[in-house]
């Protein structure tokens, strides 16, 4: 669990800083990581939004990716605290 | 000229003042500060000369350590000191504006004495202001798509601006959402600065949490329901043990002092914090040891100017006592301190020895609480890592194990220092009140049968100014 979540935030501190605009691909293959392990773990919400956001990224949906990356900080900082 | 304030302005000063003062209410100004510098800058402007000028371009307000030059908004003032924020000066010429304004006369002075119990935002929304809250919360939503759109790395001091921007004109009920933009807008600064306090996942997370906030109060619009619980109300008359003082230093460059007091009725852990206003100032020890333990000694406290020295180990009771939801006590003027005995080891409550229980976790009230307890501390074995500069210390006696850390800083170097000295010294009647954030546990005061010693400031003889 821990690996995922340091696997998320890493996800997310590289999309916020390079913009959604143009997701690198590097990021995009770890967000594909992250999708699965949410997969392994059951965890559909995480799924869908690591999904979701890879979508976007292949929509060039920028808008859109901003606003699952929210829900997905959202997501991660409360696996974080809850697992604290 | 008013009489309160000792404000002198000519007729043209008076009529520019008359004209923009009436924006600078108490909220405004204490939303874009915080209210010990509101408090802070109250205080100077009543006791010194302050003196109103018309420029071409600006009305300058002469304060006797700075000058303010306005032109209207509060982001857009500017002060001579080395501040690059909303300093105290500005928030003092706001207040000296504010009182040429129709029928502000009275009620600056009043407000800023009296932590009034104020109706619920839930009471006082009225559509107008749902419209506007609406308006001001659908541009914090599109601000932030913007930034993660285009990417941080891409934000420039522009951005940086409207996030200050938006911090300023939060309305009050979204006061959470306006210390978030301007943490993020700090964050931005830091960046382009190319400093080293720039944190690529902190800033994320807080650009995130903007929206994510926003969004939730827009659903929730009308009730306000995330936000509440931020009023002081009366508890009335308390009896309270003050167990030890703290240091603080928050990101956002405050300074204070923390005192834990424990309530012997409700037998809980009440806090009450003192923040230290001057720390723009930049003198040679802003927010250093030194000037914390002055704060200390200082009698500013409640009705009869009490000093947090004076009650830190002893039993003290709290007429007219005023507290928020986090427990967390006013220092409201109408609350009158008496303090009685001091207290050694056998006087401590059973109930203090216990963790009150974590709280659940939640995504909007991000920040934890700290929770405090005494422990029996018979031995205590320590480490110090020189490479990660922290204190690793057990507290063992009769309530069990307490692995605990304290990282080294210019705060703590006295606290490391006493820890080290008790280390394999064991004595009997010995506690210590532990406090317990975010999975770390640290000693904040020893507790023996002649008193209390608050270890980070050792005995107060290193720090006598």
């Amino acid at each position: 669990m821990d690996k995922l979540i340091s696997l998320l935030e890493e996800i997310i501190a590289d999309i916020a800083f390079s913009g959604t605009n143009e997701i690198r691909t590097d990021v995009l293959r770890r967000l594909n990581t992250a999708e699965k392990l949410c997969n392994e773990f059951n965890m559909s919400a995480g799924e869908k939004l690591c999904s979701r956001l890879t979508g976007c990224a292949s929509e060039h949906n920028s808008e859109e990716a901003a606003t699952v990356l929210c829900r997905l900080c959202c997501y991660t900082e409360c696996l974080s605290g809850l697992q604290d | 000229m008013d009489r309160k304030y000792n404000i002198i302005a000519d007729n043209a000063a008076e009529a520019y003042a008359r004209r923009i003062g009436g924006q600078f209410t108490e909220e405004k100004l204490v939303a874009a500060s915080n209210k010990g510098t509101y408090k802070r800058a109250l205080k100077d402007i009543e006791a010194c000369e302050t003196r109103l000028e018309v420029t071409e371009e600006y009305l300058k307000v002469k304060l006797p350590d700075a000058e303010v030059s306005m032109c209207g908004e509060l982001a857009s003032c500017k002060c001579s000191c080395p501040s690059k924020t909303i300093c105290r000066h500005i928030i003092a010429a706001a207040i000296a504006v504010s009182v040429f304004s129709d029928g502000n006369e009275d009620c600056v002075e009043e407000n800023a004495k009296a932590d009034i119990q104020k109706p619920s935002a839930q009471d006082k929304q009225t559509s107008e202001e749902i419209k506007a809250d609406e308006k001001y919360l659908d541009e914090v939503m599109k601000t932030m798509t913007g930034i993660l759109a285009k990417g941080i790395i891409s934000c420039t001091k522009n951005d940086s601006e409207i996030l200050s921007r938006l911090s300023l004109t939060a309305p009050t009920v979204h006061r959470k959402i306006g210390r978030l933009c301007r943490s993020a807008a700090e964050d931005i600064e830091l960046m382009l600065e190319k400093k080293a306090g720039f944190n690529q996942l902190t800033a994320a997370m807080r650009i995130c949490r903007i929206y994510n906030t926003a969004e939730a109060s827009l659903k929730e619009q009308g009730k306000a329901l995330l936000f509440s619980g931020n009023e002081y109300e009366n508890i009335g008359k308390r009896e309270f043990i003050c167990l030890g003082v703290y240091p603080y230093r928050s990101k956002s460059g405050f300074a204070g002092l923390t005192a834990v007091m424990f309530e012997t009725e409700q037998n809980k852990f009440y806090t009450y914090n003192s923040a230290i206003s001057d720390i723009y100032s930049k003198t040679s020890d802003s927010g250093s040891l030194k000037s914390l333990y002055k704060l200390m000694r200082a009698h500013s406290h409640w009705q009869n100017k009490m000093s947090i020295e004076n009650i830190s180990g002893r039993k003290l009771s709290l007429i007219g006592c005023k507290a928020d939801s986090n427990d967390k006590i006013s220092s409201s003027s109408q609350t009158t301190c008496v303090t009685s005995n001091k207290i050694g080891c056998n006087d401590l409550p059973e109930e203090a020895f216990e963790f009150a229980p974590e709280e659940e976790y939640d995504y909007f009230s991000y920040q934890k609480k700290p929770r405090y307890a005494v422990v029996s501390a018979e031995n205590i074995d320590a480490y110090f890592d020189k490479g990660e500069q922290i204190l690793y210390y057990s507290i063992i006696g009769k309530d069990g194990k307490f692995n605990c850390e304290t990282a080294y800083s210019e705060l703590t170097s006295l606290a490391v220092k006493s820890i080290e000295a008790y280390a394999d010294k064991p004595a009997a009647d010995r506690y210590f009140l532990l406090k317990r954030m975010g999975g770390i546990t640290e000693a904040i005061a020893e507790i023996n049968s002649e008193g209390i010693v608050n270890i980070y400031f050792g005995n107060g003889k290193e720090l006598t100014i």
